[in-house]
């Protein structure tokens, strides 16, 4: 297999995806849902990254992303402190 | 216009405008559940959302992210010419997805079974057409992976930015489910 990439990024995925199920099946301390979905934002920015091959695409489409993950990312924040 | 070829738009432009858009509208619909039901009933959101199958919500992430990459390395092999090795990446992509809707079917039903419907309260409202809008992405997808697989199994040279297309729409699916997963299932 020429590039073994994706399967490292998958691997992390499932990791990430285990830990935050992990975290999000006990009862949350105040901080915890917060990190659930920072973890969540950094997975899909990986499977934008990496599985849809965003890094090698023009600024404004990888501007665009991460800016689409932090409107998400600042959403869930202020509903979780509101 | 011209770009390097280190920079092109992955698939085209065209599945950027499908993708981008749907980005758009999934966050108006997160952000009415978040602010417009979930701020001013949060008790009752928490208790609606225990009633969700974490565990299933996990299966489902995970069969997403494994078709992902079985899609992603689908790709990588239609570009490297191994065009069989490829089109057997895509079928087990699809295969997931495929698995993904009989669990979701099946977790539906279950709620369903247990008392839990769409007019419940606004928690479950919002999980069922949040999933639902998901679900119908899920078939577009299935769709596209169908025509991708063709694509690579013609035998003609495959068009390889219509196979990078479709995997690009399936990644926007996939990553979608990881954001639903965790503002319906695990954000409480």
């Amino acid at each position: 297999m020429p590039n073994k990439s994706p399967i490292y990024v998958w691997a992390f995925l499932a990791f990430a995806t285990l830990a935050s199920w992990g975290i999000g099946a006990r009862d949350p301390l105040h901080a915890l849902p917060l990190l659930v979905v920072m973890i969540a934002v950094i997975k899909c920015r990986l499977v934008i990254r990496y599985f849809m091959d965003v890094r090698h695409a023009p600024a404004w489409l990888r501007y665009s992303c991460d800016a689409w993950l932090l409107l998400n990312l600042a959403m869930a924040t202020s509903a979780y402190w509101a | 216009m011209t770009v390097s070829a280190r920079q092109s738009v992955p698939g085209g432009i065209d599945v950027w405008v499908f993708v981008l858009g749907d980005m758009l509208i999934f966050s108006a619909y997160f952000a009415a559940y978040l602010f417009l039901d979930r701020a001013p009933n949060r008790a009752l959101f928490r208790e609606s959302q225990a009633q969700l199958s974490q565990g299933l919500g996990l299966v489902n992430t995970l069969l997403l992210l494994t078709s992902s990459l079985f899609v992603a390395l689908g790709i990588q092999a239609a570009k490297a010419r191994a065009r069989t090795a490829a089109a057997r990446f895509v079928t087990l992509g699809a295969a997931c997805g495929g698995a993904f809707l009989l669990v979701k079917s099946y977790e539906w039903t279950s709620k369903i079974r247990g008392g839990f419907t769409i007019t419940t309260d606004a928690f479950f409202m919002h999980y069922y057409m949040l999933t639902s809008l998901h679900v119908v992405h899920v078939l577009v997808g299935l769709v596209f992976l169908a025509i991708v697989r063709r694509e690579l199994r013609s035998p003609s040279v495959p068009r390889l930015e219509l196979v990078d297309a479709g995997g690009v729409y399936w990644h926007m699916v996939d990553f979608l489910w990881i954001l639903i997963f965790a503002l319906l299932y695990l954000m409480r």
